[in-house]
């Protein structure tokens, strides 16, 4: 039977109460102390929410302690939680916080200051609580149509009644970036979050003595891993201030961490920072990268900075649920089997299928490239208030009976007993005079090439049929570019070597810090 | 070679941040104060400011060791100035190649005089070992040693 996705932090509570449940702001907070605070305030919200109200309270919290008690708090009042971050543009805020439809609302005391800009464009009623202040009278003058809670308001922990739980009970609904329109909103329930945890902490073998890193801001649903595996099992997460988070070497070492999760970028600076020595981080023993592509070097570089430590590649769009295959790393078995210079993406979760299609959803014979579906327990409810998008992206397809979510993924179809690989986005290949161009490979030579790992590639100018070559964004200093070119040309066919490579100190990213390849192409388009 | 001066420094960081917020279609200010957080004011985030260091060594060639500034340092702009300019100015660490080089510069005669033993312990050699790096085979302090050794 489904669980609620409390309960494990609720069992965690009972049998190790005393124990660490989450270091933030240099604050500690034991799992009974965390467990008073989450129960306290979903106390106080369960009278306030009223019948046939949106089932979501939004935390707007960032990196404190509260924002944790926020995110328990939401789930134990049976609410799933929207995280809202005040480093984003307040514009942002606002939409996620407007079409979320909450009616409760969360806020830690640093993220106070934007409340006012956040409440502007809200009709609806809300329930505004900020557990870290007392007085909240200016704001209750200011919006006298919301209820403000603060510190004295909040019921007593022991008011708390376990809430009515329901099979597709939402956990959280996070809004995904995108470069271009507005950002889609993803409602993955509670079996979705239980499914990916039962797999993850008997993996890894949790245990109430490990401490896992929160490189993740909540917005991004990488941060649900280090929390709800934590709780599962009694362990901490260990949460680094936004200062902190510039030197992730000595956060490793100050917080003893056991367990580190980040995007493979964070790898690929520490070790152009030489934070990658051989034998620095001996604490760890689970070390897992997902996000975007990892490349090779940045894998055995953290192998031989982390000795004890196993490093996995793991892979998973939002819509399935923070990652859904994996790849351990072997230094004396894997590089036979990477692609491009990337770790493979591995075997799918034991309750994850696999479909690898064509263009006209057809299955493609093992061994060749297409486009990757999946389905199983971890398959999320869609998207939030749009039938349509849910529609187009979560399909039956031909001559199956069942949904299959579409990631817009190219991977190779295993032959035999061969992992994943991706080979990028389904929008990065591009025809060139006819030829059907990757544009991961074109990137993969250049970052050969050029020794740096920050290389988009970008078809460019657009014909009628495609495109007219390839041109490429380069992340770091400029350097010679007839060698460069040489070296490339030496290994690609000439329709795909750049025509032009553009050296720069940033390469535009998107708020979850990956490239933004359609920035590049409007960077293109209006002529750099 | 000369010491980077604190307005380099500024100019480079200057133009890495507007180049940064023009490309996210942002508003560029007109100079960065010395009291200016880069990562508080959000002109650059955590990732970015792992970028701006791994930039700032790749500008000024040199591997620069932020482990010795404090995160809270770090991220304004006065500080990290003062910070980069006095790494730049301190000697290389000990590298490989130096070691495979250091019986060459010992043996160079105007250096004869100086305490050769640490290579960090003398700010003006690493100038000037930087300078040679990669000629040092080549100029006549090579031939002095051949002289010396035979």
């Amino acid at each position: 039977m489904d669980q609620a996705l409390w309960s494990g932090f609720l069992r965690s509570s009972e049998t190790f109460a005393q124990r660490h449940a989450v270091v933030a702001e240099k604050k500690t907070l034991t799992y009974q102390e965390l467990r008073d605070r989450a129960c306290s305030l979903a106390a106080t919200i369960q009278p306030l929410q009223e019948q046939g109200a949106t089932p979501l309270t939004a935390v707007f919290a960032y990196r404190t302690p509260t924002a944790f008690v926020g995110v328990l708090g939401s789930l134990l009042a049976g609410n799933g939680y929207v995280p809202l971050n005040r480093t984003f543009p307040i514009e942002r805020t606002q939409s996620m916080l407007e079409r979320s439809e909450c009616s409760s609302l969360v806020v830690d005391e640093a993220s106070l200051p934007q409340l006012n800009q956040l409440l502007e464009p809200i009709q609806r009623r809300m329930n505004v609580l900020v557990p870290d202040v007392a007085d909240l009278s200016s704001y209750q003058s200011r919006w006298p149509q919301h209820t403000f809670l603060g510190s004295a308001d909040l019921k007593p922990s022991q008011d708390w009644r376990e809430p009515h739980f329901e099979t597709d009970s939402i956990a959280y609904l996070l809004f995904t970036s995108g470069s271009t329109g507005i950002p889609k909103g993803v409602a993955v329930a509670q079996r979705n979050v239980t499914a990916f945890l039962k797999y993850m902490v008997d993996r890894y073998q949790i245990t109430e003595n490990d401490r896992l890193s929160q490189m993740f801001d909540m917005t991004f649903d990488l941060s649900v891993f280090d929390m709800f595996v934590a709780w599962e099992r009694g362990a901490c997460v260990c949460c680094p201030s936004q200062k902190t988070l510039i030197k992730p070497g000595k956060f490793i070492k100050d917080s003893e961490l056991t367990i580190w999760f980040s995007v493979p970028s964070t790898a690929v600076f520490m070790k152009q920072l030489g934070m990658l020595k051989p034998g620095q981080y001996p604490s760890l023993r689970v070390s897992l990268f997902c996000g975007e592509p990892l490349p090779v070097s940045s894998a055995s570089a953290w192998l031989e900075a982390a000795p004890n430590s196993i490093v996995e590649n793991l892979y998973g769009p939002t819509e399935l649920t923070i990652a859904c295959t994996l790849y351990r790393w072997d230094p004396s078995s894997s590089l036979a089997e990477c692609e491009l210079g990337i770790v493979p993406i591995g075997y799918p979760y034991p309750d994850m299928n696999v479909l690898v299609v064509d263009e006209n959803l057809q299955e493609v014979a093992p061994g060749q490239e297409g486009e990757l579906l999946m389905n199983g327990s971890q398959m999320s409810l869609g998207y939030w208030r749009d039938q349509a998008k849910t529609a187009a992206a979560f399909l039956i397809t031909p001559g199956k009976n069942e949904i299959f979510y579409r990631t817009g993924d190219r991977v190779r179809r295993p032959l035999g007993k061969a992992p994943l690989t991706h080979l990028g986005r389904i929008d990065s290949q591009v025809k060139i005079f006819g030829h059907r161009v990757e544009l991961g490979e074109v990137e993969s030579k250049v970052r050969d090439a050029c020794g740096l790992d920050g290389v988009v590639a970008v078809g460019w100018p657009k014909t009628e049929s495609g495109f007219g070559g390839v041109e490429v964004f380069i992340e770091g200093r400029e350097q010679e570019l007839e060698k460069l070119r040489r070296t490339v040309a030496a290994e690609l066919p000439e329709y795909m070597v750049p025509r032009r490579f553009h050296f720069r100190d940033r390469l535009p990213r998107n708020a979850n810090n990956k490239y933004d390849r359609k920035a590049m192409q409007t960077l293109l388009e209006e002529g750099l | 070679m000369s010491a980077v001066t604190p307005d380099e420094i500024q100019t480079f960081l200057q133009e890495y941040v507007a180049k940064a917020l023009r490309e996210q279609g942002r508003d560029v200010p007109p100079a960065l104060s010395d009291d200016c957080d880069l990562l508080l004011s959000g002109f650059v985030d955590s990732l970015g400011l792992l970028e701006l260091m791994t930039a700032l060594q790749d500008h000024f060639g040199r591997e620069i060791d932020f482990d010795e500034l404090d995160a809270e340092q770090m991220t304004i702009v006065g500080p990290l100035k003062k910070f980069v300019a006095a790494q730049l100015a301190n000697p290389s660490p000990v590298t490989p190649l130096d070691l495979f080089l250091w019986p060459c510069r010992a043996s160079c005669r105007s250096y004869l005089h100086r305490d050769f033993l640490d290579p960090r312990s003398a700010t003006d050699d690493s100038a000037y070992f930087r300078a040679h790096r990669g000629k040092h085979h080549r100029c006549t302090v090579d031939k002095e040693l051949r002289g010396l050794t035979s």
